[in-house]
């Protein structure tokens, strides 16, 4: 599901007899079992005035994608509250199996195979990309154009 | 959003939500707590006062995650924490006084049962390991930050809940309390910033 707040998206290519087949948020959850199907998967831009960055990776066999958008909701409200990010788009891999994983709290995945990327959105609306690996997926970027590339690759 | 925090109050308990809106209410610690708006109203009223000797508390606050979001969403790994104990600015207009002597506390235990906070009005609430909310506590502002969160858990000790078919409060109830020490200076201290953060499979 797509909310009238977000400013990302996700999108996830699906094994197909045709060329290629594309699933995306906009019909589809994360949770769903055709998710778990995908060969690669992104997280992009809604428009032209969302933080243009698009994280991408490949899901190699024996890993399992996780997507979350985490959100943040202020108690208590100080000066420092501008400069921290309101949303996080969260795309992870780890190796190995779970069952329903769209249910699975990250937080009970230990960062022992794959990688965890966060894509932080602020209130001003900019973004900033933050990667965290096990040591065998790299970070790379590419500008292309207007937007920049990250992609997360197995080494 | 879909999501807010709320604020349990009173005997109720009502409910009052604290971070939606355009001007959201926020969190006011106060040394009262009933049946009235007077309970989470951000105004002056009803001051913790320094003490001569010992500590002084404001009654313990409650505070949950709530979601009217219906039939789509899985929520996980909510988390409270702080920007840490705020500096003093320069220049200071409005005339913040530092932290010193003062401390926000949160109750290590969370869960599914709300009791109306305790304490004499206007004077101290009861401490809350004491009022038996908790059996320890944790200085938030000092010990929980973006890099050091605190799991909150959701309601019911589940892993993940959703989607739900009717509005709800989705994660346990968070206790938090003021408390003041001799060395404080009487004032207003410098806003502090407090977050939720929670995941939702997108």
């Amino acid at each position: 599901m797509i909310h009238d707040w977000d400013t990302h998206f996700w999108m996830a290519r699906v094994p197909s007899e045709e060329w290629e087949e594309w699933i995306s948020a906009e019909d589809h959850g994360s949770h769903e079992p055709i998710f778990q199907t995908a060969n690669k998967i992104r997280i992009e831009p809604i428009t032209t005035l969302s933080a243009q960055a698009i994280l991408e990776a490949e899901v190699p066999d024996g890993y399992t994608a996780f997507l979350r958008t985490d959100r943040i909701e202020i108690v208590m409200k100080g000066p420092d509250a501008a400069r921290v990010p309101k949303l996080i788009y969260v795309m992870a891999l780890e190796k190995g199996h779970w069952d329903d994983p769209g249910r699975v709290p990250l937080s009970t995945v230990p960062l022992k195979d794959g990688f965890r990327a966060e894509l932080r959105i602020f209130p001003d609306g900019h973004g900033e990309v933050d990667f965290n690996s096990s040591g065998n997926f790299i970070s790379e970027v590419a500008n292309m154009g207007e937007c920049d590339l990250y992609r997360f690759t197995e080494v | 959003m879909p999501v807010c925090i709320k604020r349990a109050y009173g005997s109720g308990p009502s409910e009052i939500d604290i971070s939606g809106g355009a001007e959201p209410i926020g969190l006011k610690l106060k040394t009262y707590d009933g049946n009235t708006t007077e309970s989470y109203l951000f105004n002056a009223t009803h001051p913790v006062p320094k003490p001569s000797s010992g500590n002084k508390h404001s009654y313990t606050a409650t505070i949950f995650l709530h979601s009217d979001e219906l039939n789509t969403e899985i929520y996980s790994d909510p988390k409270i924490y702080s920007g840490g104990v705020p500096a003093v600015p320069d220049p200071n207009p409005n005339g913040y006084v530092a932290w010193t002597g003062a401390q926000i506390f949160v109750a290590d235990d969370t869960n599914d049962t709300y009791t109306q906070a305790a304490g004499v009005q206007d004077d101290s609430g009861t401490e809350m390991v004491a009022q038996g909310l908790t059996s320890s506590k944790t200085d938030l502002l000092a010990t929980y930050n973006a890099s050091n969160m605190k799991s909150v858990g959701l309601v019911g000790g589940v892993g993940s809940i959703g989607p739900i078919t009717s509005a709800q409060r989705i994660s346990k109830y968070v206790r938090l309390q003021g408390t003041l020490g001799t060395t404080c200076s009487a004032g207003s201290t410098v806003p502090a910033t407090i977050y939720m953060r929670y995941s939702v499979t997108s």
